[in-house]
């Protein structure tokens, strides 16, 4: 086992060499891929917990944890950040050392946020982490780019205040009972001390929430995540979708679930799974009418994070309800619905990688992001065009691939708690996320080549590699599922509950599904229609040029042809829900006051409610 | 984990299941179009009519378009027969007959029947024909119209479950089970006189995933768009799409039967097998006629009629469950 | 196997229309073959407006210069085996529209004649236009034809 510290150690110096070896980019490439090939291999040792033989005890008075929560999240932070820094040496052009500087920084923060079990560390890692990210979102130095990185930067500093507001309480609170030092924000400290009692602790605590929930990002103040990844590069856009909203916004459900004593209240969670429910419909809504990839892509990312705050909400309403019942059935509820929430959150950082590594690839070869204009890359990107094929159907939730599986876990803890309603528009939200994802795929994909694309070729291996290995994940973790819940997931579940629970017989609780036995069965119903196909039936082909034309009625002249470029309109797509996404679209002014606006008001109303006493 | 015994035993399963679904399919299909002549006061076509279609079409040549990828446009069809021969065994005549490791789960059955839709979309794209374009997306807005109602009434038995006081599941074999007895009087114990609404949601939508009229048939509109997304195909991938879609007359109506019509209502083994192909029957007599005297919507209405009519009874129901009354 | 698929292909043929020019009458007779009175469905004949699905085209009408590449193309689409069946005068001949007796007709400027000038025929079913009754023999024939293979 390495210690925590000194992976961000070693992420640091490599970031602070990048610096100084600006005259060599080669250099620049293998210092970062050592370190974040160090940072993978520390924290996969972590994960089985050998003997301590690295650390450095206390020399910055880090308060890192190795558990279960921890293990996860820094693996989904490291392995990812592994990919990118791979991703990252043939798509990034025309870098100064600034932009290896700034992922290290970033990733390391993230690891350091990762493990720390303290909410002052977790605090300040994540600033560090918003700050350097900062930089990366506005790489490209043009006007569009610092802007996107400033509304992202000014939200997130907005929100910090929350945080810092509420951590200030906390200290007062510490202060006033004789604790001082960093020490007193130390989660393990609070839950043992009983510091956190009463009003003051739970409003000091939903502060500190809220101003996590912007870093998820929940519904009405989702704004700054399209605009901060449309602009970035590929790279970022995947480090912030896959790394960055999970590790910096997961420890707004860690401090509810591990305080739940203090948020008992039945509405509170019913009020969490409700804007779960908001921010999964309307943001797949509006990413049906994105015309830009990355844009559609970051919409899509909102609504999948809202099957995480559902499943993190399912599993504190049941908490509660065991509070209430102490009927043990329910804490199978909490970890079912936890369990799910947390492997749709691995897995929507395997398939979102797999995306945004291809649209990255597909910006880089075609120089475009516009839906509209692309199209027939089948042909000159194939390896790309499968992979993306494979990312979008888990994203979809077609079965044998991993979305499936989470969303499934998802609907059955909603109806196990008694809220099939949730589990309906989740449903729901996944025949939308389907039809989404087969605008991109037919539109970009299939249909035929505007003809501008003549030179276009693949992508290199090294940007294509890193998408291959997270779609074969996909597939992995579809048809065998039971790996990751118990050996990643299951871990991570314990912790969170509040009493130790017997890890159910079945690892995936409600699912009492073969994979294996299904993926069998599909396959034998495959080579049955092989067979039929195959089989010699006894015609002779027919010896004619015009033969494998695409039938237009004769003519391959102007109009018919001009049918051939058709692509699915979303228009055709978006037409049920044309009134809903007007308002959307005159709300969505693009303006930063505007959606700080929304978070005010966002955070008054959510804040009078606490106040009030109903949640 | 189940041993290689187990899974030798299921796939015998699979495939006898495999055979009921496609003898009732062909006859059901005989009957669809027999029905519809003599709707017409035509005489309609003989028994073998369905088979002999689809064994003509694997005598034909095997090509592949010249805009078409390859890959995609040869695996879809295989895609859709594969999707709907797991929903044939995963929905259960009547009765299970066989064991559930696959638990007859409600939510895989509607996931299997959005497969079985994506494929049509895939090749509608996959094949470059611009008549395949235009009917693979309106197969998008037809799944987005059909999916709410669908679910919701797909699931209200299951969650109708709690109220008769089996508990919570999402099995086709509890609800199948829950249905036994009498309601009032001399009606039967069936989720049909419960949630009459539901079952009208239920079966609209389900009517618009066999292709049937008023919306069923607007992907493929041959009076518009040739053939839909299957325009660009031929030979034997046309008639593996073919098989795959005769099975919908089993997949669709038994899927109905099992949750609003009581399946097989516990009787012994051949009664029950017999009830559940009458009743199976007697839908897809019911979905013939409707089917004839209709006339094909626009996309539009399919969106307005789902998404305002179906849905409010689908709700409607839904409260009724919740609430209870 | 080979009687199954004789069998198959002569018990569901599935016919394509193709209007080449003319005066349209033999098209709307057609129709009437689809008919209650006429019901060719009890053959196992499905209207397929798709070469890809078609097995017999029906053409009627005859060949403009303009129109020869059209049917040409559409005959290419259909796949193996199939079979043409000429319907009506024009399309044995190019009836009243070109010069000359029989085969033997000469080009006007904008007709070329029969459709066996632009695709190989197997049918020819004359009329002006044919009855029903005719255009049901003539598809029969075609069906015989179809039953040998190719």
């Amino acid at each position: 086992m390495i210690d925590p510290a000194i992976v961000i150690i070693v992420l640091y110096i490599a970031a602070a060499f990048c610096l100084l070896g600006k005259k060599i980019r080669k250099g620049n490439d293998v210092v970062a891929l050592l370190a974040i090939g160090f940072a993978l291999l520390a924290v996969v040792l972590n994960y089985f917990y050998l003997p301590l033989w690295i650390s450095v005890p206390g020399v910055f008075g880090f308060a890192f944890t190795i558990n279960g929560y921890t293990n996860l999240i820094a693996l989904i932070a490291t392995f990812i950040g592994f990919l990118v820094v791979v991703y990252s040496v043939k798509y990034i052009e025309h870098r100064g050392s600034s932009y290896s500087l700034f992922v290290l920084l970033t990733i390391g923060s993230l690891i350091g946020m990762a493990y720390s079990w303290n909410l002052f560390w977790v605090f300040l890692f994540a600033e560090v982490a918003t700050i350097t990210s900062t930089f990366l979102i506005a790489h490209h130095l043009k006007s569009p780019s610092f802007e996107g990185g400033l509304k992202y930067l000014s939200i997130q500093i907005f929100a910090s205040l929350f945080v810092v507001v509420g951590l200030g309480f906390i200290y007062q609170e510490a202060l006033a009972s004789g604790y001082s030092g960093i020490g007193a924000f130390s989660i393990d400290f609070l839950l043992s001390s009983g510091l956190l009692t009463g009003f003051i602790g739970k409003f000091s605590l939903f502060l500190i929430f809220l101003g996590f929930l912007v870093k998820v990002p929940s519904f009405p103040i989702h704004t700054w995540l399209p605009d901060a990844s449309t602009v970035a590069p590929a790279s970022i856009s995947t480090l912030l979708h896959a790394m960055m909203i999970k590790v910096a916004g997961m420890p707004a459900f860690l401090i509810l679930l591990l305080f739940h004593s203090l948020f008992v209240s039945i509405n509170f969670w019913l009020v969490i799974c409700s804007l779960g429910i908001l921010t999964m419909l309307i943001c797949v809504i509006i990413a049906f009418a994105q015309n830009d990839l990355k844009r559609l892509l970051a919409f899509d990312s909102v609504s999948q994070m809202g099957y995480v705050i559902l499943g993190m909400g399912i599993g504190g309403l049941a908490i509660s309800f065991y509070d209430i019942t102490t009927d043990p059935v329910w804490l199978v509820v909490a970890a079912g619905g936890i369990t799910a929430g947390l492997f749709h959150l691995l897995n929507h950082s395997l398939f979102k990688s797999v995306l945004f590594f291809s649209a990255g690839a597909i910006e880089h070869e075609t120089g475009t992001r516009d839906i509209n204009q692309l199209g027939g890359l089948l042909q000159a990107m194939p390896k790309t065009g499968y992979v993306m094929l494979i990312g979008s159907l888990a994203i979809a939730g077609v079965p044998l691939l991993n979305g499936f599986i989470s969303k499934w876990m998802v609907y059955n803890a909603c109806i196990s708690a008694g809220q099939p309603v949730f589990a309906l528009i989740a449903i729901f939200t996944s025949a939308l996320t389907l039809a989404v994802f087969l605008r991109i795929l037919c539109s970009v994909f299939l249909g035929n080549s505007p003809g501008t694309f003549e030179g276009v070729h693949a992508a290199p291996r090294s940007m294509f590699t890193p998408s291959l290995l997270l779609a074969i994940g996909c597939i992995l973790f579809g048809v065998f599922p039971q790996i990751a819940i118990l050996f990643l997931i299951l871990p991570a579940t314990t912790v969170l509950l509040p009493v130790a629970i017997t890890p159910p017989a079945n690892p995936l609780f409600w699912v009492s599904l073969d994979l294996f036995l299904l993926g069998t069965l599909l396959i034998i119903g495959l080579i049955i229609g092989y067979l039929l196909y195959r089989i010699k039936w006894g015609a002779t082909p027919s010896e004619a040029e015009d033969k494998t034309m695409p039938f237009t009625g004769g003519t391959l002249k102007d109009p018919y042809l001009k049918v051939e470029e058709a692509r699915p309109a979303s228009t055709v797509f978006s037409y049920p829900f044309r009134s809903l996404l007007n308002g959307v679209r005159r709300s969505h002014t693009g303006l930063v006051n505007m959606y700080i606006l929304w978070f005010v008001l966002f955070a008054v109303l959510m804040l009078s409610l606490l106040i009030v006493g109903w949640i | 984990m189940a041993t290689l015994f187990d899974y030798l035993l299921i796939i015998t399963f699979y495939f006898a299941a495999i055979g009921l679904a496609f003898f009732f399919s062909w006859g059901a299909a005989w009957v669809f179009r027999k029905l519809s002549a003599r709707l017409q006061a035509r005489k309609g076509p003989p028994a073998y009519q369905p088979i002999a279609d689809i064994i003509k079409l694997f005598g034909k040549e095997r090509f592949i378009p010249r805009l078409a990828n390859k890959f995609l446009y040869t695996l879809s069809p295989l895609v859709a027969l594969s999707a709907i021969l797991i929903l044939s065994f995963m929905i259960p005549p009547g009765t299970p007959f066989w064991p559930g490791p696959l638990a007859f789960d409600l939510i895989v059955i509607l996931y299997f029947s959005v497969m079985f839709s994506l494929a049509f979309v895939i090749a509608g794209w996959a094949s470059g024909s611009p008549w395949g374009k235009i009917g693979a997306s309106r197969e998008v807005a037809m799944i987005l119209s059909v999916e709410l109602p669908l679910a919701i009434a797909l699931l209200i038995p299951s969650l109708a479950l709690a109220r008769v006081g089996s508990g919570f599941s999402l099995s086709i074999t509890d609800v199948i089970a829950a249905q036994e007895g009498i309601f009032i009087w001399f009606l039967p114990n069936w989720f049909l006189f419960h949630y009459p609404l539901a079952s009208v949601a239920l079966f609209l939508a389900l009517l618009t995933k066999s292709w049937m009229r008023p919306f069923g048939d607007i992907p493929e509109a041959e009076q518009e768009i040739f053939a839909g997304p299957l325009t660009e195909y031929g030979g034997p991938l046309l008639g593996i799409f073919e098989l795959a879609r005769l099975f919908r007359f089993y997949v669709f109506t038994a899927l109905f039967v099992d949750l609003y019509l009581g399946g097989g209502d516990g009787l012994i083994f051949p009664l029950n097998l017999l009830v559940f192909l009458v009743k199976c029957l007697v839908i897809v007599i019911i979905m013939t006629i409707i089917h004839v005297a209709s006339a094909r919507y626009r996309i539009s209405h399919a969106f307005k009629w789902f998404l305002t009519v179906c849905l409010a009874f689908a709700v409607f129901s839904l409260i009724r469950v919740l609430v209870g009354f | 196997m080979m009687g199954l698929m004789s069998w198959a292909r002569g018990k569901s043929p599935w016919i394509a229309v193709l209007h080449a020019g003319g005066c349209n009458n033999c098209d709307i007779e057609v129709l009437d073959v689809l008919t209650p009175r006429f019901d060719v469905e009890r053959l196992g004949v499905l209207w397929k407006q798709n070469p890809r699905h078609a097995d017999i085209l029906i053409t009627n009408g005859c060949v403009s210069k303009h129109s020869k590449v059209f049917i040409k193309r559409i005959y290419d689409q259909m796949l193996a085996p199939k079979k043409v069946v000429a319907l009506g005068s024009c399309a044995c001949t190019g009836g009243i529209y070109v010069e000359g007796e029989g085969r033997n007709v000469e080009e006007t400027h904008t007709i070329i004649g029969g459709v066996d000038k632009a695709i190989p025929v197997d049918v020819y079913v004359p009329g002006c236009p044919p009855k029903p009754e005719a255009i049901i023999q003539g598809v029969a024939i075609a069906i015989e034809k179809l039953k040998k293979g190719d």
